[in-house]
C-alpha cells in the first residue's frame, strides 16, 4: 500500500494570492508533514496559516508549485474519496442552520453514501461512535443554535470523525474555548494521533498546548516558513521574537511542556485577521 | 414517511374533490360515470376527461414544480426567501407569451404563447447565467444582481409591448400574466409530468450536498461535494422546473416561496424531506387554490395567482414574523 508510507501532505514551493490582493497570502512555501503525526501550525494572525488550511483541503489550487495528499496531486483527487481520506474543520461562522447535533455530525457520512440511497445502519453506528467520542451522545437532538460554544466545537470535531478520516485538519478548533475545553480538544487530538494512526495538523495560538501535545511545530510569518521541528526547537525566544514582534519569555516544565509568556511588544501589530 | 403518506392522501383527495367542481354544474354521479370511460350525456364525459382532469393535473403538476424550484432556490441561495422567478424566469416568459398574444395577435394558435413563454424563459436564464459564469465560478452575488436586472428589462419590454397593444391583445396579455390553469391541456400536462419527474428524481440525488450548502460551499466541497457542477446541475433544474411552470399557467406566485418553508418548519431541513414533501405539499395547494379559483364566483374564473398571493400573503408574513421573532 503505497499511501500508509505517504507523506500525509506533501507541499513544495507553493505561492498563493488571493484574487485582487497584491500581496501574496503564502510564498514559496514547501513542508513536509508526515503521517501518523500531530503537526501544529502556529504564527502570528495574517501569516497564512488559515490560507494554509484552504489550500490543504483543496479548496484553493496553489497559483504555482504542488501540494499531495498521500501520494496524489490534490486536484487530481476526487472530492468524494478525498472526503473520506482527510476530514477540514474550519472556522465556520457560527451558522444558523436548522440541524440538530445527529443531523450535523450525520453529514460526515456525505462521501460514503451514493447520491440516492440512505444512510445504512453501518453510517449509524459511526455517527454514534463520534457522539460518543465527543461527550454528544446526550446531546444528539438539541438544535446547533442552543449549543453553547465547547459544545459546538466539539460537534464539528465529531463531523470531522464520522468521515472515518486519516487525516484531521483543523483551523483553530480551541478559539474562544475556555482552558478546559482546549485542553480536552488537545488531549482529544494527541490521542487520535496515538491510538488511532490518525494524522493531526492544527492551526492554534496556544503555544502552551502545543508544545506539549503536538509532536511537531510548523511556525509561519509572512507566508514563508519560519521553523520547523520538535516543540523545544521551534520556540526560542530569538524565532518567536522574529515572528511576532514581540519578547517572550519561554520555560521548560517537565510533563508540562513549554510556557511561552509573551513579555512586551517591540513593534506595533501588523497584518491583518 | 407519514409526511409522505398523508400528504399523498392528501394530493388524492384534493385532486379527485376538485374534479367535481367547476363552472358547469355536473352531478357527482355523471363526473364518476365520466371517469370511468361512460359518457353521461349533457356534455359530462367532455368537461371531466378533457377539460377538468387534465386541469387538476397541470395544476398538481405545476405546483410541484413551483414548490421544488423555490426549494431549491432556497437551498442554493441559502435564503429561505428566495423564490423561483428570482433569476427573472418570469419575465422572460411574460415577455415571450405577449410578444405572441400582442405582436402576432394569435396568429400562431392557440399553443404558441405557451411555447413563445418557455422560449422566452429559457433566454432569460441563459443570459443571466452566462452573465453570472463571467467570473469563472457561479457566482451567487452576481447571479441574483443579473437576475433583478435582465428581469427590470424583459419587464419594461413587456410594459413597452402592452402600452402599444390592442384592447383585446393587452386583455389576453395581462391575463396571461395573472397566472392561470385555463390553458390546461394533456398535452401541457403531460411536459409537465416529465419535466418534473426527471428533475426531482436529479434533485433528490443532490439534496445530500443541499444539505452541506447550508453550511457553506467550503464545508460542502470538504464534505465531498464537486461545489460548481452541483450548483450548476441545480440551478437548471430550479430554472426549467419555474419556465415549464410558468409558461403553462402563467405567473402564480407564492407558491415556490411558502409551500417549502412551511414544509421545512413541520418536517425540518433535511432535503430528501424537504423535496419530496415540498412537492407533494405544492401539488396539493395549487389544486386546492384553483378550485378556489374556479368556484368562489362561479361562472366567473378568478386567475389562480390571484387567489394564490391573496392566501399566501398573509401566511407568509406570519412565517416572516416567526421567523424574525
Amino acid at each position: 500500500m503505497p499511501e500508509t508510507t505517504a507523506a500525509a501532505f506533501s507541499i513544495s514551493g507553493v505561492t498563493f494570492t488571493y484574487r485582487g490582493s497584491p500581496i501574496p497570502a503564502i510564498r514559496d512555501l514547501s513542508l513536509e508533514i508526515g503521517p501518523r503525526q500531530f503537526t501544529a501550525l502556529i504564527g502570528p494572525n495574517g501569516a497564512g496559516k488559515s490560507t494554509l488550511v484552504r489550500l490543504l483541503a483543496g479548496l484553493s489550487p496553489p497559483d504555482c508549485g504542488t501540494i499531495q495528499c498521500l501520494g496524489v496531486e490534490l486536484g487530481d483527487w476526487n472530492r468524494a474519496r478525498l472526503a473520506r481520506r482527510v476530514a477540514v474543520v474550519a472556522q465556520e461562522p457560527a451558522s444558523v442552520v436548522a440541524l440538530s447535533v445527529q443531523e450535523y455530525v450525520a453529514l460526515g457520512r456525505n462521501p460514503y453514501v451514493g447520491p440516492w440511497s440512505a444512510l445504512g445502519a453501518s453510517d449509524h453506528e459511526v455517527v454514534e461512535a463520534a457522539l460518543a467520542r465527543t461527550d454528544l451522545s446526550d446531546l444528539r437532538g438539541r438544535q446547533l443554535a442552543e449549543l453553547s460554544g465547547g459544545e459546538r466545537q466539539r460537534t464539528r470535531l465529531a463531523r470531522a470523525l464520522a468521515q472515518e478520516p486519516e487525516i484531521l485538519v483543523l483551523d483553530e478548533p480551541t478559539a474562544f474555548l475556555d482552558f478546559r475545553h482546549a485542553l480536552w480538544t488537545f488531549q482529544t487530538l494527541e490521542d487520535l494521533v496515538t491510538h488511532h494512526e490518525m494524522t493531526v495538523v492544527c492551526v492554534t495560538h496556544d503555544m502552551n498546548l502545543a508544545s506539549r501535545h503536538a509532536t511537531r511545530l510548523v511556525l509561519v510569518g509572512d507566508g514563508r516558513l519560519l521553523a520547523v521541528g520538535d516543540p523545544g526547537s521551534v520556540l526560542s525566544r530569538a524565532t518567536l521574537a522574529e515572528a511576532y514582534g514581540c519578547e517572550v519569555a519561554i520555560e521548560h516544565r517537565p510533563g508540562l511542556g513549554h510556557c511561552v509568556l509573551p513579555v512586551r511588544a517591540l513593534t506595533k501589530p501588523a497584518g491583518g485577521a | 414517511m407519514l409526511g409522505l403518506i398523508g400528504l399523498s392522501a392528501a394530493v388524492f383527495a384534493v385532486g379527485l374533490g376538485s374534479l367535481f367542481l367547476g363552472a358547469a354544474a355536473v352531478a357527482p354521479s355523471d363526473v364518476w360515470a365520466a371517469l370511468r370511460g361512460g359518457d353521461p350525456g349533457g356534455g359530462a364525459g367532455t368537461i371531466v376527461r378533457s377539460l377538468r382532469l387534465p386541469r387538476v393535473l397541470c395544476g398538481g403538476l405545476t405546483g410541484a414544480a413551483l414548490a421544488l424550484s423555490g426549494a431549491l432556490f432556497q437551498a442554493l441561495l441559502r435564503n429561505p426567501l428566495a423564490e423561483p422567478y428570482l433569476l427573472g424566469v418570469s419575465s422572460g416568459a411574460a415577455l415571450g407569451a405577449v410578444i405572441a398574444l400582442t405582436l402576432l395577435g394569435g396568429a400562431l394558435g392557440p399553443a404558441a404563447p405557451v411555447l413563445f413563454a418557455f422560449v422566452g424563459g429559457l433566454v432569460a436564464i441563459a443570459i443571466v447565467f452566462r452573465v453570472a459564469l463571467s467570473v469563472g465560478r457561479l457566482d451567487t452575488h452576481v447571479l441574483i444582481l443579473a437576475g433583478v436586472v435582465v428581469a427590470s428589462f424583459f419587464g419594461a419590454a413587456v410594459m413597452l409591448l402592452l402600452s402599444l397593444a390592442e384592447a383585446d391583445a393587452l386583455r389576453s396579455a395581462v391575463l396571461w400574466t395573472m397566472g392561470s390553469l385555463e390553458r390546461a391541456s394533456w398535452g401541457a400536462a403531460g411536459v409537465l409530468a416529465v419535466c418534473v419527474l426527471v428533475s426531482g428524481v436529479l434533485a433528490f440525488g443532490l439534496s445530500r450536498h443541499l444539505n452541506a450548502f447550508a453550511l457553506g460551499e467550503d464545508a460542502a466541497a470538504a464534505l465531498g461535494a464537486r461545489v460548481e457542477p452541483v450548483k450548476r446541475v441545480a440551478y437548471v433544474l430550479a430554472s426549467l422546473l419555474a419556465a415549464v411552470a410558468v409558461s403553462t399557467a402563467g405567473v402564480i406566485g407564492f407558491v415556490g416561496l411558502v409551500v417549502p418553508h412551511a414544509v421545512r418548519m413541520v418536517w425540518g431541513t433535511d432535503h430528501r424531506v424537504l423535496l419530496p414533501l415540498a412537492a407533494l405539499a405544492g401539488a396539493a395547494s395549487l389544486i386546492l387554490a384553483d378550485a378556489v379559483a374556479r368556484t368562489a364566483f362561479r361562472p366567473l374564473e378568478l386567475p389562480v395567482g390571484v387567489v394564490t398571493a391573496i392566501l399566501g400573503v398573509p401566511l407568509f408574513l406570519v412565517l416572516l414574523r416567526r421567523r424574525l421573532a
